[in-house]
């Protein structure tokens, strides 16, 4: 098991190497975020929004923000929205929450 | 709280940021690992905050995106130190003012004892003052252990002192030896006499003899225990010891006021002035121009001290004087408050009389009043059981 996560091949063998990297990691209990390189998401009410794991901003106003993650496009509408804190791990948005939307 | 305090110690700027994909821009700049925040969207620009390293690295991200970066404001400590750089009394000012608090908290302001009554309080005050301790002296100057040994030596009634040095002031906590009674041995008294006219209510004898008996009537000097005992009763033999006991009696006090009818009473006339004033150790600055005009005034006096937290204090104090203005005004009184004053003073002439001596028992208050042309008179005689006796020393002539 051990060795198929560390395994090279061709892209084949890649393709299945990853298909059992994600059966393990559900296996194991890992963290998703960590093994898959999926958003982590954390909200806090209505008033905060804490993203990691995110790959850029690709629209920002007061009423809508969206987000580039590597499986999906977060989408949040809100009321005047601002971000707390950027850098290139964390995104902190703080303001009025109303909706928050993947898009596949 | 912590990364805010952080942050205005590095200082930090505020950036406004136009440019027709500020998206982009944000984006490049996260890339290159600047730390952005408090990025706020303004329609069509954005503000955010951003530390001096981060701001140099900005303008390479404005000219890739085509924005433009305006700063807005410069916050921080090293912009406020540039800022005033040239204002070096300002800076002078506030070492000045670390440097005075330090070297006030180098001294003790105040002493405080815990513990003894007030007489003994002053003497142990008079004592530190002697041993050069007092308000201004330097606290390491004072070593805790060697004055509480001190205090001890000097003070035979304590028996337990503990010396603290809390802030600027010293916490001196002490604790009194029971009193011992006291055993007296005046080996050369003969006898015991009264020294009041009463009747005898109680008799105790140690050694000697008893002459008078509970019910009699004696006067000054009578000989109330003699001390001579008989030995042998056929023969008459007698010997000399010292004679000790106590003997109570019934003794009767005549007190006699006069109460007159007028009377001088000062009460306020309603005007007052308050002068402000600050101690500095013995001097006094008064501050503002009320000063005091009366002639005939009492002063209420508030002080404080200022102080900073519970420990330390300074030798400033804050000394609030009110003057007001007393009139003397003669005034009568009817009969019933002449008997209630009168009441009221004989009550206090007992308390003053016999409060110190506890083995005194007041029996009986007999008040009587009479009334003339000037005012009132009032007699009370006060009855009171007390010890009668004293020793006295009697030289006794050697027949050769």
């Amino acid at each position: 098991m051990i060795n198929s996560i560390f395994s090279r091949g061709s892209k084949n063998e890649k393709q299945e190497n990853k298909n059992n990297i994600e059966k393990n990691s559900i296996e194991l209990d890992l963290p998703l975020d960590v093994v898959k390189n999926l958003p982590l998401i954390t909200q806090t009410g209505n008033e905060k929004l804490i993203i990691e794991n995110y790959r850029g901003i690709i629209e920002y106003t007061e009423e809508i923000i969206r987000l580039n993650t590597r499986i999906c496009v977060i989408k949040i509408w809100g009321r005047d929205l601002y971000l707390k804190e950027v850098t290139t791990e964390i995104l902190i948005i703080k303001g009025t929450i109303f909706k928050v939307e993947y898009l596949t | 709280m912590i990364i805010n305090v952080a942050n205005y110690i590095k200082g930090y700027l505020v950036v406004e940021v136009k440019g027709f994909s500020i998206e982009r821009f944000m984006n490049l700049a996260v890339n290159k690992n600047i730390y952005l925040w408090d990025v706020i969207y303004l329609k069509d620009k954005i503000q955010f905050k951003v530390s001096i390293k981060g701001y140099k690295l900005l303008k390479e991200c404005g000219k890739k995106t085509r924005c433009r970066i305006k700063i807005i404001d410069k916050k921080g400590y090293p912009f406020f130190m540039f800022k005033y750089r040239r204002r070096k009394i300002l800076f002078g000012g506030i070492g000045f003012f670390l440097v005075i608090l330090y070297v006030m908290s180098l001294f003790i302001w105040s002493i405080n004892v815990i513990g003894v009554e007030d007489v003994e309080v002053y003497k142990i005050i008079e004592y530190l003052n002697k041993e050069n301790i007092k308000g201004g002296t330097l606290r390491s100057k004072i070593k805790s252990n060697e004055l509480e040994e001190k205090l001890i030596e000097e003070f035979d009634n304590l028996s337990w002192v503990n010396v603290q040095k809390k802030g600027t002031t010293l916490h001196i906590s002490c604790s009194e030896v029971l009193e011992e009674k006291k055993i007296e041995e005046n080996n050369n008294s003969t006898k015991i006499i009264a020294n009041k006219n009463g009747v005898i209510t109680e008799v105790f004898v140690k050694t000697g003899t008893a002459l008078l008996k509970p019910g009699d009537v004696f006067k000054v000097g009578d000989i109330l225990i003699s001390g001579e005992v008989l030995i042998d009763e056929d023969s008459g033999k007698t010997k000399r010891v010292q004679p000790k006991g106590k003997v109570r009696g019934r003794v009767d006090y005549d007190v006699e006021f006069l109460i007159k009818n007028e009377y001088v009473s000062t009460e306020p006339t309603g005007k007052k002035e308050i002068v402000r004033s600050i101690l500095l150790g013995e001097n006094k600055v008064k501050i503002g121009i009320s000063r005091n005009k009366f002639e005939n005034y009492d002063i209420i006096s508030e002080s404080k001290r200022l102080s900073f937290g519970e420990n330390y204090d300074t030798p400033i104090v804050y000394l609030k004087e009110t003057y007001v203005e007393v009139e003397a005004l003669m005034k009568k009184r009817t009969e019933e408050e002449s008997k209630i004053y009168g009441k009221k003073l004989i009550n206090t002439t007992i308390t003053e009389k016999f409060e110190e001596n506890q083995e005194v028992e007041v029996e009986n208050i007999d008040i009587k009043f009479e009334n003339k042309k000037e005012g009132l008179i009032v007699r009370a005689k006060i009855t009171v059981t007390e010890n009668i006796g004293i020793e006295i020393e009697e030289i006794e002539v050697i027949e050769e």
